[in-house]
């Protein structure tokens, strides 16, 4: 009779699949926030775009 | 003038305002390269109605969270923004998102108020509400798009109210901004 151990039985389907680990790029394009302001409501909606990469590795 | 309440709760109420809250545009992937647009709106005001953000809180947060149903969970909160009304009379408030409005003006040749702008305070425009702040509330003067509304996320909101809070809109006051946007959205436009 095997001890079924949960817990080592996920680690090793992790170790062996392909992992996907999403990294931010140190090169983020965004436009400025001001978040302290004096004033609320002052500035304008903006958009901000965020640019990400996803790597493949396995640990 | 509205009457504003400055008392932070954390329970979101019809009527808060909001600063700095994001909206989602778009998020696409191509190639492992994610791209995520989003708008960040200055402030925004809550529309949901009381009632279903009070039900929404007690059963997530509340004397009623982890009860199995979550027939009362919101799945996200209706909200509208504010944009200044210096910018909104130039048109001029949505041209970071390359967006350009119509200008309203505000005096006319003989330097009286114009009708245009005495309606839009007046809030006799069906899709605007102005709103004049008290001096005391760091909230520049501003006009709420009932076109542009948009839902958030209710974990993110709740998780960001503190930081973000500015203050609340009174009951009386935020009740008639409600019942403007229902007959807003209701309306039934004839050819």
């Amino acid at each position: 009779m095997t001890n079924y151990d949960e817990n080592s039985n996920i680690l090793k389907q992790i170790e062996n699949s392909e992992t996907k680990s999403l990294k931010i790029p140190s090169e983020v394009e965004k436009h400025d926030i001001s978040v302290d302001e004096l004033t609320y409501g002052i500035n304008k909606p903006k958009r901000i775009i965020i640019k990400a990469k996803i790597s493949h590795g396995k640990n | 003038m509205v009457k504003i309440k400055k008392t932070y709760y954390p329970k979101i109420k019809q009527g808060d305002i909001l600063r700095d809250i994001e909206f989602i545009e778009s998020i696409s992937e191509t190639n492992g390269n994610i791209e995520i647009s989003k708008i960040v709106f200055p402030a925004v005001i809550i529309l949901s109605q009381d009632c279903d953000l009070n039900q929404d809180y007690d059963y997530r947060f509340g004397k009623y969270k982890g009860k199995k149903n979550c027939d009362k969970h919101l799945i996200s909160v209706l909200v509208a923004p504010l944009y200044n009304i210096d910018h909104f009379l130039e048109g001029s408030h949505l041209e970071l998102l390359n967006r350009s409005a119509q200008s309203i003006q505000k005096f006319n040749r003989k330097n009286k108020l114009t009708t245009q702008f005495k309606n839009l305070t007046d809030n006799e425009i069906p899709r605007y509400h102005y709103i004049n702040f008290p001096e005391d509330i760091l909230l520049v003067n501003s006009v709420i798009d009932f076109k542009h509304y948009f839902t958030v996320n209710v974990d993110y909101l709740k998780k960001n109210k503190k930081e973000h809070f500015i203050c609340s809109v009174s009951e009386l006051y935020r009740e008639r901004i409600s019942q403007r946007f229902s007959y807003f959205l209701g309306r039934i436009g004839l050819p």
